[in-house]
């Protein structure tokens, strides 16, 4: 594997990590209105969306767009 | 008026139907798969609304009732990651593999993966008894919004009906194409009014943030995870999302794409697609509790259309039930297409019938099933009174335990029949044990220590996977040279 390849995977494991906030596991205050906990989450999304964003720059199987599979 | 509303709704769903039938030639091809040439947009909005369903509307408003607001980061922010991943891996290959030997269904291209009938059949078997919960919590959710927005006035058996016909007829008029046009359409529509919806009714509230410090007082502990999910839980739900993997709807709406770059859209989209739905649900569930308290099991299934019907009554719940309406059929119709296709294609086309039938009688032969399942579940609706979430769970659950056969497909080239067959063998008689253990019980875990059963199931298929196939022969280079190309 390339080391975009790599870096995307790197990417990704770090969304997952981030996804599971112990931090604020039994925090119930607001922020914004919102229980910080949904708001963490609601951010969270929107990383993850840049993130993909990414991910498909780095690693995009492009051999595949001509229908090659291999 | 809201019974008007969703009427107008419900034409305008089948005009759509209706017109892209004009555009539908008269081949097998088009009606199961458009004819490869959905593009990005299109492809985005089918999928996503495909994968949204009660699911996402009812069912999460009613579990985030009992459980608070980490069911947006249980389920949709997991989701927002692991689908549109699954996609990035899986799509684009199962597309190219399907374009370049005509595929038109998972068990088609599974079977011919492995050169197997036995696995090809048993698939057939596993992945239509696990879409029915899913078609089931669809047809659930028709009779409760109808039931709800009419206060009571219509029964809930109307509510079910009135889906199965509706999505009976565009179905089976337009095929996929008309599934995918309206699916896009009605994506948007859910979209649109479900942030319609939270706004008007926390206005009316006096707002988000005085409606969370009065949860605050009374609920506090529906603001937090602590008491409502354990660790382990929150680690092992993450597996569901997975399903999205092994979905046949799913996977056939990847094979209708023009190109394997139209899903680059969808894999960077998807994240705030899931957050745009599944936000208000939420909040809406968790200010359920001020209004409607004490609400026991799957009677929360209706919070959301009962907070609509108690803030904004009239037109916008007339909208509400259409957006709720086009959350469930735009799954439904694709759920139901696809067993139609697998029917079509892997029992009556692979067993000879085919042989002696035209692309016509092929494609009416798919409408008869279709038909038949949509008639199956409509009744088996009647007397189901399980929680909407906890339906989907068991659904996806089954689903993603089936994903090592997705990857050892198109990655593993050492993978076997005997190996596969054992994945799906493993799968069948865990689920079963697990979802009979569960029957009953809401938060069900394994032996109660917080670990869903997915996280067992799916272990154990995928060593079934691996040691089934390391204890048999080696495949045929030719056939892996299909599906993985060569070294």
């Amino acid at each position: 594997m390339s080391s975009k390849q790599w870096l995307a995977i790197g990417l990704l494991v770090t969304m997952y990590v981030l996804h599971n906030d112990w931090w604020f596991w039994s925090d119930s205050s607001l922020i914004a209105g919102l229980p910080i906990g949904l708001a963490y989450h609601v951010v969270y999304m929107v990383v993850t969306a840049l993130v993909l964003g990414a991910v498909v720059r780095l690693a995009w199987p492009t051999h595949l767009d001509s229908g090659d599979e291999r | 008026m809201t019974l008007s509303i969703i009427v107008v709704y419900m034409a305008l769903v089948i005009g759509i139907g209706v017109v892209s039938n004009r555009l539908l030639s008269s081949t097998g091809e088009d009606y199961f798969l458009a004819t490869r040439s959905i593009g990005p947009v299109v492809l985005l909005m089918s999928l996503f609304g495909t994968n949204m369903t009660a699911f996402a509307l009812l069912g999460s408003s009613g579990e985030a009732y009992h459980a608070g607001i980490g069911v947006f980061g249980l389920m949709p922010a997991i989701s927002g990651l692991v689908i549109p991943t699954v996609f990035f891996v899986l799509a684009p290959r199962a597309w190219a593999i399907g374009k370049r030997h005509g595929y038109t269904t998972q068990v088609e291209f599974f079977r011919d993966r492995w050169g197997s009938d036995l696995l090809g059949l048993l698939l057939f078997i596993v992945l239509v008894a696990l879409v029915i919960p899913y078609l089931l919590i669809g047809v659930m959710a028709g009779g409760v919004t109808l039931n709800q927005v009419t206060f009571g006035q219509i029964p809930e058996w109307i509510g079910g009906l009135v889906i199965c016909a509706v999505v009976m007829s565009y179905v089976t008029i337009g095929g996929l194409r008309g599934t995918a046009w309206v699916n896009t359409f009605q994506t948007i529509v859910f979209m649109v009014l479900g942030a319609v919806t939270v706004t008007v009714v926390f206005n009316r509230m006096g707002g988000v943030g005085t409606v969370m410090a009065r949860i605050a007082e009374e609920a506090p502990s529906l603001l937090a995870r602590e008491g409502n999910f354990s660790h382990i839980h929150w680690l092992t739900y993450s597996l569901i999302p997975l399903s999205a993997g092994m979905f046949p709807h799913m996977f056939m709406h990847w094979l209708s794409a023009k190109r394997a770059d139209s899903f680059r859209l969808t894999v960077q989209a998807y994240p705030l697609c899931i957050a745009l739905v599944w936000l208000p649900p939420v909040l809406l569930g968790v200010a359920g509790n001020l209004d409607f308290p004490g609400l026991i099991g799957g009677q929360s299934n209706s919070i959301l259309v009962r907070m609509i019907g108690l803030h904004a009554p009239g037109v916008l719940a007339g909208l509400l039930g259409a957006g709720v309406f086009a959350a469930v059929m735009s799954s439904l119709d694709s759920q139901v297409l696809s067993l139609g296709t697998m029917f079509t294609e892997d029992i009556v086309d692979h067993y000879g019938y085919g042989d002696r039938m035209t692309d016509k009688q092929k494609v009416a032969s798919g409408r008869i099933f279709v038909a038949a399942i949509l008639l199956f579940t409509y009744l088996l609706s009647l007397v189901s009174e399980r929680s909407i979430f906890n339906l989907a769970t068991w659904s996806f659950t089954g689903f993603a335990s089936l994903f090592p056969i997705a990857i050892a497909a198109m990655f593993w080239r050492r993978s076997t029949k005997v190996g596969a067959i054992a994945c799906v063998s493993t799968v069948v008689v865990l689920w079963t044990y697990f979802f009979i253990q569960g029957w009953g019980d809401r938060a069900y875990t394994v032996g109660g220590t917080g670990v869903m059963a997915v996280a067992v199931i799916l272990g154990a298929s995928s060593v079934a996977m691996i040691v089934g196939s390391l204890l048999s022969s080696p495949p045929e280079p030719d056939r892996v040279a299909r599906f993985i190309g060569t070294r």
